[in-house]
């Protein structure tokens, strides 16, 4: 099968300093991959680099099979879905309004009765929300909204920069869950997360990126003690037979 | 005896105890007017920079004279006795002009004939040509009496400018037409100074002259905004009959209004005799 | 929420209040006439003199007003659609004197004399010219202080040359026509102006519209409009080129006129949702019957002297601003 996306040897540099150095990743349908890293790792920067928002150094990015440079704009935004970190809202619109973008690739973001609206809300569990203005939300509740933004693309791919940071633990749970449930959709799933036991509990692979180069990448067991000191500058104990792992400092 | 008096006049005139004239520079182009038409030539330190501008009435008079700016610094260095002015300097020109020792005489603004005479009679006292200007003012009388007895055509006139203004009552510009026995349009709508033209009054009675002032001067452009680019009323100024006033009679109140005066009654008298 | 039935019935109401206000406006001036009078005039032909004053005079002032009122509405919605900050406007990011300098510029050296379209094409230019260097220094990406401290140095420097430029024209007239510049007027204007202009706006207008898609994705930040696939370079330079059409083509008809394109933008926002797309057009509606009813105001005052359009605009619109400026606030997630 195809991967979904495939970057091979991607270096990104910003203002003349390298952030990303010769990056290789590749992602399925089925995948949840937890993109983790110390801060400054280079995970936003990677994940822009492979939704397409910053141009490359050198390596070659394919969505599909085909290089990003010949895919047309709209298409690509059909082919992945981009959640970034950093999620401002200008105007005061409702919630369904806001979703509604989420099919702008297919020239319908003023269509407000789309149904695909409807089901990303439900799956982010904002349906009740959807005739209040955004300056009304709290800060979970607008996270939340972003992600049924992201999820209203259907894209089978998503790329999700922090999705759980704002949120309280309950609602951290149901997302990561959620996610998991996607990826076995069919979809292929990118996440850059700080959250390394929710990493670790949900995603069916980790890459672990540290200073602009990916360190370590497979399923969720790389994740051993002598990484987490080593990049992480933390302790970490795996229990042997619950297999969750528990962190302390150093 | 007679020799030594001649004698003695001569000395005391030559260390100037005899009676000379004040020394006068005027700050602006109405007072270069009066400056240049009342006073002797060796009277006149210096006129303003306007004094040479086209619209300046005693433009080729000013010619060889010093040109300066209405500045403390500038008239100063000339040590004149006397400061001529109308605005020029602003309002609190005649203290500050005081101040290096000169007298300061202000003009008022001249709105009649009435007005023209008092500016006329100060500025002669101030010069000591008080013989010059009064006969100055007995000629602007009589022109004045031999205007008022043609009798008023009573022609309805609209004074028009470039830039869309007209003249209203307390103008000298309607002084102007009173002596010329025409009725100025604005001031019969009941209007004073300067009020921009009054489209829809002059649809509804249109004039049957057109004075036209100032587009004579340099720059001859229709502002963008007046009321003449109007094609409605671009029509009706250009079937009118119509008589051009040159800039240097109307920019300021002085004798040689009257002028225009006659230039008007003759233009009014030539529109009665063919209707 | 106001959905689109909200929007299907404020347009339409928006164009009777103007159509409205524009009738009103012909009952109004100094010779009297009637509303049968009028009617006569605009229906009955007639080559009176009434029918003149009122097809001639003060039918172009009207429609001259409300064109100027929509062309800076639209702007304005533009401009803060761009800017993502509801304080843009092109009266106060200085986008209207830079028109006026434009085309006084034009003017003063004569280029006006070689066409008619000369002077509102200098004034596009100007507008154009602030325009791309407020982007360049900032969209989205400066503070709303900063922003708007750039647009008064703009302003200021823009009065400065076309005052320097009166200081050096030999037209003793030059100093009634920098107030009109810059304090705006609509009096004397006539069908030619008004066939000059409508062009402009349509195709300003039309800029605008055709960068609406963009505009809404913008809500969201850049860095997601590009990922959700909005083209960002054709909206930024739809949206710069219509304001600036339609910000000269006001200017060329009214002079700088400022606070109409907050005002508008603004209550279109109460009226149909802050949605920017969606209130382009009835900024563009309300701008007009702003302007209208404001042009209505001034000449019912009975001054000596008619109080300058721009300053009737400011009296109503600065308080305005400061209340919307006082009260906005910026939300992030």
């Amino acid at each position: 099968m195809t991967a979904l996306l495939d970057l091979k040897d991607v270096s990104v540099s910003i203002d003349g300093r390298a952030i990303v150095r010769g990056a290789s990743l590749a992602a399925a349908p089925g995948e949840f991959i937890g993109l983790i890293g110390p801060n400054g790792a280079g995970k936003s920067t990677l994940l822009r680099a492979a939704a397409g928002l910053i141009p490359i150094d050198c390596g070659a990015r394919r969505l599909k099979g085909d290089r990003f440079e010949d895919i047309p704009f709209t298409e690509r935004a059909r082919r992945l879905a981009y959640l970034p970190q950093a999620r401002p809202i200008f105007w005061s619109i409702p919630v369904r309004n806001i979703v509604a973008l989420g099919r702008f690739a297919y020239g319908a973001s003023d269509n407000l009765s789309d149904p695909a609206i409807d089901r990303a809300m439900a799956e982010a569990g904002v349906e009740g929300l959807a005739e209040r203005p955004a300056a009304e939300l709290s800060g979970g509740e607008l996270a939340r909204v972003h992600l049924a933004r992201t999820l209203a693309a259907e894209a089978a791919l998503i790329l999700a920069d922090e999705p759980i940071t704002a949120l309280d633990p309950a609602h951290q749970f149901s997302v990561m869950a959620l996610l998991q449930q996607k990826a076995k959709q069919d979809c292929a799933i990118i996440a850059a997360l700080h959250d390394l036991q929710l990493a670790e509990k949900y995603c069916t692979r980790l890459v672990i990126i540290d200073q602009g180069r990916i360190v370590a990448d497979g399923p969720t067991t790389i994740l051993n003690t002598k990484i987490a000191r080593d990049v992480f500058s933390i302790k970490l104990q795996r229990e042997t037979d619950s297999n969750a792992i528990s962190l302390a400092p150093l | 005896m007679k020799h030594f008096a001649a004698y003695a006049l001569a000395v005391l005139a030559a260390t100037g105890w005899a009676d000379a004239k004040p020394r006068a520079v005027s700050l602006d182009y109405c007072s270069d007017q009066y400056l240049l038409k009342l006073a002797d030539p060796d009277q006149i330190a210096a006129v303003s920079r306007g004094g040479d501008d086209d619209y300046s009435f005693m433009r080729d008079t000013a010619a060889p004279f010093p040109k300066i700016r209405p500045e403390i610094q500038e008239a100063s260095a000339l040590e004149p006795d006397l400061v001529l002015r109308q605005w020029g300097g602003g309002p609190a020109a005649a203290t500050s002009f005081a101040r290096f020792g000169a007298d300061v005489v202000s003009l008022g603004y001249a709105n009649d004939f009435d007005d023209v005479k008092a500016n006329i009679r100060m500025a002669a006292k101030a010069l000591q040509q008080n013989p010059r200007g009064e006969a100055l003012i007995a000629d602007l009388e009589k022109r004045l009496s031999v205007l008022a007895a043609r009798p008023d055509t009573n022609i309805r006139a609209l004074y028009v400018t470039p830039g869309g203004v007209t003249a209203g009552a307390q103008t000298m510009i309607d002084a102007i037409m009173n002596a010329a026995g025409v009725v100025n349009i604005a001031a019969a709508e009941g209007k004073s100074y300067w009020p921009p033209l009054p489209a829809e009054q002059l649809i509804l009675a249109p004039p049957e002259l057109v004075v036209a002032g100032f587009f004579d001067t340099d720059a001859e452009q229709i502002n963008h905004w007046s009321a003449a680019r109007h094609p409605a009323l671009r029509k009706m100024m250009q079937e009118t009959p119509s008589i051009r006033l040159s800039a240097d009679l109307l920019s300021c109140g002085a004798w040689y209004s009257v002028d225009a005066a006659e230039q008007l009654a003759a233009a009014a008298e030539a529109i009665r005799h063919e209707k | 929420m106001k959905n689109k039935a909200g929007q299907n019935f404020f347009v339409p109401a928006l164009f009777f209040i103007s159509g409205i206000l524009i009738f009103v406006s012909l009952l109004i001036g100094p010779a009297a006439i009637g509303p049968g009078g009028v009617l006569a005039a605009l229906f009955g032909g007639g080559d009176n003199a009434a029918s003149i004053i009122i097809r001639e005079i003060r039918l172009p002032r009207a429609l001259a007003a409300w064109l100027a009122g929509a062309c800076l509405g639209a702007a304005g919605a533009g401009l803060q659609g761009l800017f993502r900050n509801p304080l843009a406007d092109p009266g106060i990011l200085g986008v209207s004197p830079a028109a006026s300098l434009g085309a006084v510029t034009a003017i003063y050296f004569n280029l006006a004399a070689f066409a008619f379209w000369v002077t509102p094409l200098a004034a596009i230019a100007g507008a154009l010219a602030a325009t791309a260097a407020l982007y360049i220094l900032g969209a989205g990406r400066v503070s709303t202080a900063r922003l708007i401290l750039i647009g008064v140095g703009l302003s200021s420097f823009c009065g400065a040359i076309i005052s320097l430029a009166m200081n050096l024209s030999p037209n003793p007239f030059a100093l009634s026509d920098l107030i009109n510049w810059l304090f705006g007027t609509v009096a004397n204007r006539s069908f030619d102006d008004l066939a000059l202009a409508a062009p402009f706006f349509a195709a300003g207008l039309a800029m605008i519209i055709f960068a609406r898609p963009g505009l809404r994705a913008l809500t969201l930040g850049e860095e997601t409009a590009a990922s959700l696939g909005a083209n960002l370079k054709k909206a930024r330079m739809l949206i710069i080129a219509g304001s600036a059409v339609l910000t000269g083509a006001s200017v060329a008809i009214a002079g700088a006129i400022g606070f109409v394109g907050i005002i508008a933008p603004h209550i279109a926002r109460t009226l149909v949702g802050h949605d920017p797309a969606r209130i382009i057009i009835p900024s563009a509606l309300l701008g007009g019957a702003i302007l209208t009813a404001a042009d209505l105001i001034i000449r019912i005052l009975p001054f000596d002297q008619e109080l300058k359009l721009g300053v009737a605009a400011a009296l109503i619109g600065a308080p305005g601003f400061i209340w919307v400026a006082a009260t906005t606030r910026r939300m992030s997630a």
